[in-house]
């Protein structure tokens, strides 16, 4: 994203938008950090600009991967899923993706609100990448990765130093790996250079507080359920 | 990803903050689910949701109206925010009676949503959970600020913008349904609650 500076009137109005802090005031105009520019497209949308100064410029490769996995309105050209996003348990009534003796994992990198670089993916993805875990396939992240060892693919080496809004790892392991996933997760968690949220999927639905508290993870009082309503 | 998952705030704000999610499941049924899609629309707007949204075209916030989710287009992933548990229980009641084998995810209070699905019939068929924040901790917001931000699932709603629109409120600048939707408008999918965003900005004013 750009803002024309001759355009730009200084009414700084599109700076509290950012969800980055990507807008910044320069010489009495708004600018746009390119390194910390997501390429959500909030600035945009938002409509704040009254003198149309902000302005999409055209994404080369690897830069567009920033809008690949910012922008919610982009449509990933390998996993037509709308939203940017994947469909992990919303569907499970259906796909049966999970079972009762896995466990589903999200690892939301740059989330909440931080942002995260390429570089720590290949953190997480090399942590999963030893239990053996079975990465989703209609994820952008997976497309990253070799997903026998969590490495970036050759290919995607060039991405390393791009910046994400979120980037969300997912994966199933086996229920019997998840305590020595979640203390290797920690120790990696000293090593990134922002945070993650994690997101734990049971279908033992009747199970999974004993097994939380047992890690000694607080269990929330709200969660995301898929009510069965494919199978009613 | 993650959706309506990692909403802050504690058990009696939650109360008032539920969402239903509905797509079809690539390779199985998502070709077909169009048109189930838009009678779950239909449920949806027939209990006035707070907000309404599909990721493909936008929300009730960012420019979609009421006619464009019964439209001829084809839906892809349909939402609807609620404010009590009653109306999600009757929506929920009314898609089953459709039988449209499609998958339905709801967000809120696990207790309160068991409840529901007892109720009328259905049974869990998997739970994602909330495990909390791991790494440079020291980053995120104070926790007053993202009971707004994770309103939004995608965190297109800066921290920044929250304090701005705390301010102007405070400053008379924003009357509460501006402010409130100021902040609605940036989140596509429609699952920002704008009810509780106003409650959340009362709190802060205080």
């Amino acid at each position: 994203m750009l803002i024309d500076r001759e355009k730009c009137i200084g009414c700084m109005k599109c700076i509290p938008f950012c969800p980055m802090e990507a807008i910044v005031a320069e010489n009495k105009k708004a600018s746009v950090n390119s390194d910390r520019c997501t390429e959500c497209g909030v600035c945009l949308r938002a409509k704040v600009c009254v003198k149309e100064a902000i302005f999409q410029d055209k994404l080369e490769w690897p830069r567009a991967i920033r809008a690949q996995f910012s922008n919610v309105l982009f449509v990933h050209k390998d996993i037509p899923i709308e939203g940017r996003g994947t469909e992990e348990m919303k569907t499970n009534d259906v796909t049966g993706r999970f079972k009762e003796d896995e466990v589903g994992i999200g690892i939301e990198l740059g989330r909440p609100g931080v942002g995260a670089h390429i570089d720590d993916v290949e953190k997480i993805t090399m942590d999963l990448a030893k239990f053996g875990a079975r990465f989703a396939e209609d994820n952008p992240t997976t497309h990253l990765v070799d997903v026998s060892t969590g490495k970036l693919a050759d290919e995607m080496e060039i991405t390393r130093w791009e910046f994400v809004t979120s980037a969300i790892v997912e994966c199933i392991i086996k229920k019997e790996d998840l305590k020595d996933m979640m203390d290797l997760l920690k120790e990696t968690a000293k090593d990134i250079d922002t945070v993650f949220s994690l997101d734990l999927i049971f279908k033992d639905t009747k199970n999974y507080k004993e097994i939380l508290n047992d890690l000694n993870i607080e269990v929330r009082p709200n969660a995301k359920i898929n009510v069965g309503m494919a199978m009613a | 990803m993650s959706h309506s998952l990692h909403r802050a705030g504690n058990a009696e704000e939650l109360k008032k903050d539920y969402v239903i999610l509905s797509m079809g499941a690539l390779g199985f049924n998502k070709e077909e689910a169009g048109d189930k899609l838009k009678v779950i629309s239909k449920i949806f707007l027939k209990y006035q949701p707070v907000n309404m949204g599909d990721a493909a075209y936008g929300s009730l916030y960012t420019g979609q109206t009421k006619e464009d989710f019964l439209s001829d287009r084809t839906p892809k992933v349909v939402t609807a925010t609620y404010s009590d548990k009653e109306t999600v229980k009757k929506v929920l009641a009314e898609i089953k009676e459709e039988k449209l084998k499609v998958s339905v995810v709801v967000s809120g209070l696990i207790d309160e949503i068991e409840d529901i699905v007892n109720e009328i019939g259905l049974e869990i068929n998997t739970i994602n959970l909330s495990a909390g924040y791991f790494g440079k901790t020291e980053l995120i917001a104070d926790e007053n600020i993202l009971e707004f931000t994770t309103m939004c699932g995608h965190h297109l709603i800066s921290h920044n913008l929250v304090k701005d629109v705390l301010a102007k409120y405070k400053n008379k600048k924003l009357t509460l349904d501006e402010a409130a939707e100021r902040l609605g408008t940036n989140c596509v999918c429609g699952i920002f609650n704008l009810n509780r965003a106003k409650e959340l900005i009362l709190k802060n004013a205080k």
